[in-house]
């Protein structure tokens, strides 16, 4: 990418000229240094379209590698709130199948009585 | 091929209302009113006329209110009468339901209602329910906002007001406590209050609830409530501002003292939790200013968070529609 209209410092390219990608709690840090003179949603069009493409480049990569092969489309991003999700879910769902449990008893019970 | 239709179902002693798996929403007045005579009869083509309808035309009718203290009347005119409404309401709010296919509700009763009285919800849907769950009230309106665990339920209807603890589990007889005190009593109370300073207005029990309705509070302020009356036919107006705030702070006192009292005999180490977290449900958490009077009353336990749902009408509905939606099949073949 060509980056002479951005305001860039040279300390966030790498050694092969090239913007160095930024992501997480550093690059929120950051933000306000990002193009202070130019468009800077320009810039993060951009650099989404580079990403885009990188991730599109590596998938393919990973494809072509055998032992790896017929997993990429199945891989699956794990954090630690998807993991407390499924967690939260579980428990929530055996609590509300105790729950419907009770109710059915005692709307069974009420028929018998 | 046939089609199971869920509904919820809050079945009031002033209004009844239904929300559906097709996602229509209904609500209806609690009242059957049959033709007095053969002219009122020939007038309307029928024998009876249901909810407004019926409240609009009640000078050539028998009226009934099947449902006292928030439960069915045990006496056949009330069974009847809840029957056909109850038949009116489902029917209006699935048209397309063809015979073949079938309802599924969840009927909401109050905290404490008695077996009898959940066994008459059972008797008047046969025949055109096919499954039904009797469920506590504010069970289903905490179900219905996801407010299972550690919250205070306050449910205030016309007939009789209920103060339940969710507990994460099925709410048990500690955590629950039903008075009869609710949006009927108060009624009563503001035609007795309006009545002894102005005793000769003419009032009937549809003014009152209309203006209870329309203006009560129980907050410190409030602007003039001035309301049209007529005195031997002749319209003027009056002043009830502080005739309103008396009467609805008789409704709330009992509540706040039994939100005390269900409080205080909480687990201890919850309380504080119960207390932050109390929720408002049914008619009466429109006056306004209630939220700030519970709060107020539990002044001298630490303090409290009391909030009002966003709908009052339909939240008890709601809940009924997802408890019988999301039980589990095998479960519900049980229910026959």
């Amino acid at each position: 990418m060509d980056n002479k209209n951005y305001n860039i410092s040279p300390s966030r390219k790498d050694s092969k000229g090239q913007i160095k990608v930024i992501s997480g709690d550093r690059a929120l840090r950051i933000r306000p240094k990002i193009n202070n003179n130019t468009d800077e949603l320009e810039f993060l069009r951009n650099r989404v379209k580079e990403l885009e493409y990188e991730v599109a480049r590596l998938k393919k990569e990973l494809a072509e590698r055998p032992s790896v092969s017929g997993e990429v489309n199945s891989f699956k991003t794990v954090t630690f709130s998807s993991l407390l999700n499924e967690q939260v879910q579980k428990t929530d769902s055996e609590d509300k199948k105790a729950i419907f449990k009770r109710i059915i008893a005692e709307n069974k019970a009420l028929r018998e009585e | 091929m046939s089609e199971i239709y869920y509904v919820g179902i809050d079945l009031g002693t002033s209004r009844t209302s239904i929300a559906t798996s097709t996602g229509k929403r209904m609500t209806t007045i609690t009242c059957v009113g049959y033709a007095k005579d053969m002219i009122t009869k020939k007038r309307f083509g029928k024998d009876y006329l249901l909810g407004q309808e019926a409240l609009d035309n009640r000078l050539g009718l028998n009226m009934v209110w099947p449902l006292g203290a928030g439960v069915i009347e045990d006496n056949e005119d009330a069974l009847k009468a809840t029957r056909l409404i109850l038949q009116n309401v489902v029917a209006q709010a699935i048209p397309d339901k063809k015979p073949e296919d079938k309802i599924y509700a969840a009927i909401g009763v109050p905290a404490r209602a008695s077996v009898k009285s959940k066994k008459h919800i059972l008797e008047v849907s046969k025949g055109f329910i096919d499954k039904v769950m009797v469920v506590s009230e504010p069970f289903a309106v905490a179900y219905s906002i996801d407010k299972l665990y550690e919250t205070l339920i306050v449910d205030i209807g016309a007939g009789s007001s209920d103060v339940s603890l969710q507990l994460g589990s099925m709410p048990t007889e500690d955590s629950e406590r039903t008075i009869d005190i609710a949006g009927n009593y108060l009624d009563s109370c503001i035609q007795e209050g309006i009545l002894e300073k102005y005793p000769n207005v003419q009032l009937t029990k549809n003014i009152v609830k209309t203006i209870k309705e329309k203006y009560g509070y129980v907050s410190q302020n409030s602007d003039p409530i001035i309301v049209t009356f007529t005195e031997a036919g002749k319209p003027k107006d009056y002043d009830i501002t502080e005739i309103m705030r008396e009467a609805c702070l008789k409704l709330t006192d009992p509540i706040c003292e039994t939100v005390q009292d269900i409080i205080a005999h909480a687990d201890p180490e919850f309380q504080v939790k119960f207390r932050n977290n109390i929720i408002i449900a049914g008619g009466g958490s429109r006056l306004k200013g209630i939220d700030r009077a519970i709060e107020k009353s539990l002044e001298e336990y630490g303090g409290g968070n009391a909030i009002c749902v966003q709908d009052a009408e339909f939240e008890g509905a709601i809940g009924g529609l997802k408890l019988i939606s999301e039980c589990p099949e095998e479960m519900l073949e049980e229910l026959d």
